[in-house]
């Protein structure tokens, strides 16, 4: 199995170097010729230069059924008609995008390319809540991002320390599944007391995020 | 008798877009162009009668603005089968335009257009066809006379 990466830039090579890392075999198309040069110099990975969205380019990369391929131009319609072959003409299942416009997302979908992300919303929407970054260690949207799972840290200050779970009110729609405590898992019940530098697993619908957010005073 | 007035919206406006719109507008048609280059309206005929926006056609938001949730007819008439392939999806999935149909500038592109429900010209295509028609078929002989 392998990992085609369409596209280039710094998005392209960063990806590229940690997938290599990670011991995948990493394949790149790329129109623009100086990026390829480049690329092939610095790390060991094949490189196909030409247009993308022909299908005689990409099927230099030699995609197959059990590859994965992640559309990464700065173009939407470029992303688009990429993941469109490799799903097409090439039976591959596992075909992630790039989405620019988030605007564009709804038709990506629509088009069934579920492994669709658009960084301008996921940052918008941090944006929009006022998140503060530090606070939330990791955020994995699932299933399309109708669910995710939260990890954060309750810090000083906060006014769940000291209570129990039972009796804190916690919204509805999400729950804390796990919490970390110096290292070690704890599954919470009702009587659970929150400690100062616990941190929680929060499994939480996406309408309900914000309300949790709030609820932990994340919010600023 | 007249027909029935149609809204149809038409995404790019250079040689091709710009003379189907000023058709369609003397025809009696409500004509929207969008085309991100302001020159390529000069492309459009004194008498063309439609609304023209300026903006980048594979930006929803400008498809939106030129109300395609109620046109009766997309058609996607840019020189990138990309772009006309996204727009016409878009017409087709999210605003359900009836009438959907797309340039297609590489012919190996056609089967992709046509699996997805859009109807394709291929000016390539018809210029083989047109030139193919001097040497084949019955009347053949006779065309290349005039």
């Amino acid at each position: 199995m392998k990992v085609i990466l369409v596209g280039e830039g710094k998005l392209v090579y960063h990806l590229a170097r940690s997938l290599l890392s990670k011991g995948y075999n990493v394949t790149i198309v790329s129109k623009n010729r100086e990026f390829c040069e480049d690329i092939s110099k610095t790390l060991k990975l094949t490189v196909v230069n030409g247009d993308p969205t022909k299908i005689g380019v990409l099927e230099s990369a030699e995609p197959t059924k059990e590859d994965i391929l992640v559309a990464l131009t700065q173009r939407d319609q470029d992303n688009l008609m990429v993941c469109q072959l490799a799903r097409n003409m090439f039976t591959m299942g596992r075909v992630f995008s790039l989405v620019n416009d988030p605007d564009n997302l709804e038709i990506f979908k629509k088009l069934g390319f579920v492994y669709s992300i658009s960084t301008t919303e996921i940052l918008a929407s941090m944006v929009e809540q006022k998140i503060s970054l530090e606070d939330i260690i990791n955020l994995i949207p699932v299933e399309e991002g109708k669910i995710s799972i939260l990890e954060v840290d309750i810090k000083q200050g906060s006014p769940m320390i000291g209570k129990r779970l039972g009796e804190v009110g916690f919204p509805k729609g999400a729950l804390i599944g796990s919490i970390i405590r110096q290292g070690n898992v704890l599954i919470p019940h009702g009587g659970t007391v929150l400690e100062e530098g616990d941190r929680l697993l929060i499994i939480s619908l996406a309408e309900v995020q914000p309300e949790v957010l709030k609820f932990l005073k994340i919010e600023e | 008798m007249k027909e029935k007035t149609l809204y149809v919206v038409i995404a790019g406006c250079g040689a091709v877009g710009g003379r189907i719109a000023g058709h369609l507008s003397s025809m009696g048609h409500s004509v929207v162009v969008i085309d991100r280059d302001e020159k390529a309206f000069n492309n459009l005929p004194w008498e063309y009668s439609g609304f023209k926006i300026r903006g980048d056609v594979a930006e929803i938001e400008n498809l939106k603005m030129a109300k395609l949730k109620n046109a009766d007819a997309f058609l996607a008439l840019t020189d990138d089968d990309n772009t006309n392939f996204m727009v016409t999806q878009v017409a087709k999935k999210i605003y359900n335009v009836p009438m959907v149909l797309a340039r297609v500038n590489d012919p190996s592109n056609l089967k992709l257009f046509e699996e997805a429900g859009v109807l394709v010209v291929s000016p390539v295509i018809l210029t083989v066809q047109f030139i193919l028609s001097f040497f084949l078929g019955e009347d053949a002989e006779r065309k290349r006379k005039v």
